[in-house]
Formats: C-alpha cells, structure tokens, sequence
C-alpha cells in the first residue's frame, strides 16, 4: 500500500484557550464528514514548575474509493500546560495557558485493500497504472481534494483559537 | 530538481494601523486569482505582555509545466501587535497596531517530479537541456514570477497606504484664488 505524501502543515500558539472544545472541535469536524478518528498516542510527563506537557497523536482515515484511503495525521505537543479561571460575559470558564503546536501531516494511501500486492508482477503493474494511467487523477483530483479540505480544518482550528490569520478564501474549492 | 532563486528577500516593512485579517485575506485572495495553490507551512501566534506575535510562513505554487513550477515564499512578522478600535466612516473597526514586516522570495523550479534524477547520464542531459535548449522558455517563466511577486508586493504596499491616507486628510492640491 504506497502511501503518497502531502505538503505538512504547522499551527503555533501561545495563549489561553479552551483545550478540550479544541479537541472535541477537530474530531467533530473529521466525524462529520465521515472520517473515523484513532487516538493513537497520549504521552504526559510530570507536570514542571512552568506547567504540564503532553505529546498527543491522532490519525484519521476515510476510504475515498475502493482503491483510495485518505489519511489525516494530528500530532500535538501541549507544553506549559496551566489552568485559568476566565470570567468572560459574567460566567466564570476553566480555560487552559498553553503553548500549542498542531501539525497535520496528510496522505494518500493507494491500493488499500492489498489486492495488488500479491505478485511482484502485480506490483509492477500497479507501479505502472499509478505513473501513467491514473497519474493526472491522483494528482489533479484525488490529492487535490484532500489537500483543500485539510487546509479546511487549518482555518477552523485557527478560527478556534481566533487567530489572525484565520481567513480561508479557498472555502469553496471542494 | 533544480530550484533557481528568481526574487530574492524582498522586503516590505510597515509600523503603524493595519488590519492583519484584512491583508491575509487579500495575500489569500491575490494568489488565489493568480492561480497559486496555496500553502501555508507555519501559522504561529504568541500572545505576549507587549503585544501579540503572528509569524506566518506561507509558500503557494503554481504549475506552468510538467517540469515548471514557480514558488513563493511569503514570511510575515507581526510584533507587538495590539487591538484597537478606529471609527471609519462613522462604524467602529476592530483593527491592529503594531509593526509588520514581510520578506517575499520567489523561485522557479524545474523536473520538479525528479524525472531526470535518477541516473547520471539523465541528470547531465537535464543541465544542457535546461541551460541550452529550454532556456527561452524558462526565462519566460522568471519573467512570470518576477511579475507575479513584484504585484503581490504592490498590492500589499497599497492595501497597508490606505490606511496611512485615511479619508480624513487629503493630498489634493489646494486650489488658487483664481486672478
């Protein structure tokens, strides 16, 4: 199963926020359009002085076509992890000071069902059908399409954490 | 593939009102009407006692070829930045004060899939190939991000003088009592 990899994308912030709405928010918005989300690593370390520290990694998957899996990968890294009370509009809010970074990491896995893995014969084929048959598709549509949604969901976390460069004008490309 | 520097380290330095939502929507907006994919490889922002930091590191292409592609790469610095609130025609805006700077690059790249990479003897056609036989076109292809980042450059430079030039003060030539 060739995996074909996408441009990384990397979200920096220093601030307060409400953490757990963050993470509720992104594996709302990979579940509402049909991904199935796997958490699959969680690493805390004793909290410090300056706050705790945490590693997470999520990987999201939807099968596009029967021979296209599209894959999201969240990796985050909490640091400096504090609880603060906000009172914001008269009601008191338990919000988290961290300093966040979020990487998403996308790919295109091809021939996920492993049916042309069986032969070195059939891998060559499929080698060839990827090169010059459906070369353009792959690239033009399929690539494309989950590449413009991901920067979809970098403009909703951004919009989240009311960053300032949270415009997305491309919203209409797929 | 072989990455040519074509703009490099323009800079753009501006301190004073702006909106930062404004001007990246109109980078946004600009590159997307010039056909550019977009990137955007870091998004940072730090909240600090000063002021707000936004470092954003955006790098969209665009295909002319199989083997062409340009490149931009668009560093923004915001530093300390604050929120403020400015009546424009009789409506509050929320906008930025703070200093901004942006260093723009452009490349081109050409055999951007590595066609020619894969053995010497192709690699070394690819060098005379691009340096003797494909060099009109490539040249054609400079010229086009050249342009293309010059007017982004342009753009921006204009988008942040309109706030420099509020539509209280007036640069028109006051008029003379006529004899």
């Amino acid at each position: 199963m060739p995996m074909r990899p996408l441009p990384k994308e990397l979200i920096k912030y220093h601030g307060i926020c409400d953490l757990d709405g963050l993470f509720r928010m992104i594996a709302a918005w990979l579940k509402d359009r049909g991904y199935e989300v796997e958490e699959k690593k969680v690493k805390s370390k004793v909290p410090s002085p300056a706050g705790g520290e945490q590693e997470i990694e999520w990987s999201a998957w939807l099968r596009e076509t029967d021979y296209l899996k599209n894959w999201i990968h969240l990796h985050y890294w909490l640091y400096e992890m504090k609880d603060v009370d906000v009172v914001k509009d008269g009601v008191k809010r338990k919000l988290t000071r961290i300093r966040l970074q979020i990487e998403i990491a996308t790919e295109v896995e091809t021939d996920w069902q492993k049916r042309w893995e069986s032969s070195t014969f059939l891998k060559h084929l499929r080698d060839f059908y990827e090169r010059h048959i459906i070369r353009k598709d792959l690239e033009t549509i399929w690539e494309d399409k989950l590449y413009y949604i991901v920067l979809k969901l970098h403009a909703a976390i951004k919009e989240y954490l009311d960053m300032e460069n949270k415009a997305n004008p491309y919203h209409d490309v797929w | 593939m072989e990455k040519k520097i074509i703009v490099d380290k323009l800079r753009l330095t501006y301190e004073g009102i702006f909106s930062l939502e404004e001007l990246y929507k109109l980078i946004d907006t600009f590159l997307r009407e010039k056909g550019y994919d977009k990137r955007e490889r870091i998004a940072h922002e730090k909240i600090m006692p000063e002021g707000k930091y936004v470092h954003i590191d955006i790098e969209p292409w665009k295909k002319y070829t199989d083997y062409v592609k340009a490149e931009i790469r668009l560093k923004i610095y915001a530093t300390d930045m604050k929120d403020v609130e400015i009546e424009r025609d009789g409506v509050k805006a929320r906008m930025n004060q703070g200093k901004v700077q942006m260093i723009f690059d452009g490349y081109l790249s050409t055999d951007y899939e590595n066609r020619w990479e894969s053995k010497p003897f192709f690699f070394f056609i690819r060098t005379i190939f691009d340096k003797y036989i494909y060099r009109i076109y490539t040249d054609k292809y400079e010229g086009h991000v050249i342009e293309d980042v010059n007017q982004l450059h342009a753009t921006i430079k204009s988008f942040l003088n309109l706030y420099r030039f509020g539509a209280e003060q007036s640069t028109a030539p006051e008029e003379q009592p006529q004899a």
